[in-house]
């Protein structure tokens, strides 16, 4: 089943890519079977490519994100990400999903 | 917790829908449906470069054209409280239909009388030729 994945992840922080190349950071509290999820003290982080423009993290607050823009989304791992400093990474844009011809 | 409950119980508070073109809509929510589709009142739109303001009494959004809604933060505890309210209020109504035991059997049919999956006309026709 596809959806019974995704329920393991509910109550966690989750981390959720979008159709348009944007990055979410947020607590799992709900889904349905067309994947709308809702993500409480839901984040955006901003990564940029140079090194004089500098990474936005953007509170936001309580999200409910539609099931077609998501892409997907993954646990984090809170041990781990608490030793990446998110403020000095560095990292290439993501490409968006839709591809105009 | 589902969204589509999350957004219902968001009724009469301000939220912000960014549509998939990148326009975003800034009003109270009056209501919405399983797809999604909304009406909000006193609604300023904004559009996806952030240059033009608009300023909409109500407006109807397509449930298809959301990208995402940004509702109140404190909105999360309210809708649990209120699922909390509902199943008690349910528990007790079921209680009071039931006489206070849960069991729903009252006249104390065994409910195990033909066993026969419902076939049971070849036995009666049976019965008939003798």
């Amino acid at each position: 089943m596809a959806m019974s994945s995704i329920s393991t992840f509910i109550d966690k922080r989750v981390r959720v890519i979008t159709t348009d190349a944007r990055l979410f950071e947020g607590i799992l509290e709900g889904y349905d079977n067309s994947t709308n999820i809702i993500l409480k003290s839901c984040i955006e982080r901003i990564i940029n490519t140079s090194d004089h423009e500098h990474n936005q993290t953007i509170e936001l607050g309580l999200y409910i994100l539609r099931g077609g823009n998501v892409v997907c989304i993954g646990e984090i791992d809170e041990t781990e990400f608490q030793k990446i400093d998110w403020n000095k990474l560095k990292g290439e844009a993501l490409k968006g999903t839709k591809n105009p011809l | 917790m589902l969204p589509l409950y999350l957004l219902t119980s968001a009724k009469n508070q301000p939220i912000l829908v960014e549509l998939k073109n990148g326009e975003t809509l800034n009003g109270e929510l009056v209501n919405c449906d399983s797809w999604m589709n909304l009406t909000l009142n006193n609604v300023v739109q904004v559009s996806e470069n952030g240059t033009n303001f608009l300023k909409l009494p109500e407006c109807y959004v397509r449930g298809n054209h959301i990208k995402y809604m940004r509702l109140p933060e404190e909105l999360m505890d309210y809708a649990k409280e209120q699922t909390l309210l509902n199943l008690e209020q349910r528990n007790r109504n079921q209680k009071r239909r039931t006489g206070g035991n849960f069991n729903n059997n009252r006249r104390n049919y065994n409910n195990q009388g033909n066993r026969n999956g419902g076939h049971n006309y070849r036995r009666n026709n049976n019965n008939n030729n003798k």
